[in-house]
């Protein structure tokens, strides 16, 4: 097992990073993240600087947001889609009649 | 799982699929056909294991897991006809693009897709690699081309 000293915590802290950024951390990690990089000046700065760089990134990417139409009419074709394509092959009468009454509760 | 489960499944997607759509093919019309149509492909391909699987609406996690899932099926199709189509109509559509995202919209279409899976979707690498069915090397040197490119369009820009 690898002893707990400064430099090892330090660098399991930093392969933490990334999912810090990107947000797949755990409730639990992000605690004791948060606790780690509150109490460490240094590395506090270094979560800062990839954090700048983070946002500066997403804000040179366009982000778009669809007027109400757009979002209705694709929320319509999306719907229409799956109750077009997303059906189950009939394989009797019984669930030939059961798709059939299924579209029209879902027309 | 239903149909109409399916439906309530994927609609708060709608939003972010459009934006991702967008930032391939910068058109209104053009972004929402790539949508429906990553969309369908998608249903065409996964038609059997949706109509698997199952899902607890009031299990808020696993509900939360699951839409994820689909999110990166359906962003599966759609990154791969987008960059297709991109490649033929961003010529088109260079006059239209407002200055600032110039520079993104001069990026390779599949460093852009990457880009915006990383840092506007927050997705992680591991799942980038996963959609786009890249090595994981391919989706990082994507990520360090596009964020070169940027961050020294930008400085350009800045006085000495």
């Amino acid at each position: 097992m690898t002893p707990k000293t400064p430099v090892n915590e330090s660098i399991n802290y930093q392969k933490k990073i990334t999912s810090y950024l990107d947000g797949t951390m755990s409730e639990d990690d992000m605690a004791d993240f948060d606790a780690f990089v509150a109490s460490h000046p240094e590395f506090e700065k270094q979560i800062k600087v990839k954090l700048d760089e983070f946002q500066l990134l997403k804000n040179l990417i366009p982000s778009v947001v669809p007027t109400r139409e757009s979002v209705q009419s694709l929320e319509n074709e999306m719907r229409a889609s799956i109750f077009n394509l997303l059906k189950e092959e009939p394989t009797n009468v019984w669930d030939d009649v059961k798709n059939k009454w299924d579209d029209w509760l879902n027309r | 799982m239903k149909r109409k489960e399916f439906n309530q499944m994927v609609q708060p997607l709608t939003e972010k699929l459009f934006r991702i759509a967008y930032n391939l093919i910068p058109d209104d019309l053009q972004a929402e056909q790539l949508v429906v149509d990553g969309f369908n492909a998608y249903l065409l391909k996964e038609k059997k294991s949706i109509l698997l699987r199952s899902v607890d609406f009031n299990n808020r996690k696993d509900t939360g897991v699951m839409r994820r899932l689909y999110f990166k099926g359906i962003l599966k199709y759609l990154g791969d006809i987008g960059v297709r189509r991109s490649a033929q109509l961003i010529e088109q559509l260079k006059l239209t693009i407002p200055a600032e995202y110039r520079p993104f919209y001069s990026l390779d279409a599949k460093v852009r897709l990457v880009m915006c899976l990383r840092f506007d979707a927050k997705l992680s690498v591991e799942e980038i690699e996963e959609i786009l069915s890249i090595p994981r090397y391919a989706v990082i040197e994507k990520i360090h081309n596009g964020r070169f490119l940027l961050i020294n369009d930008l400085n350009k820009g800045v006085p000495a």
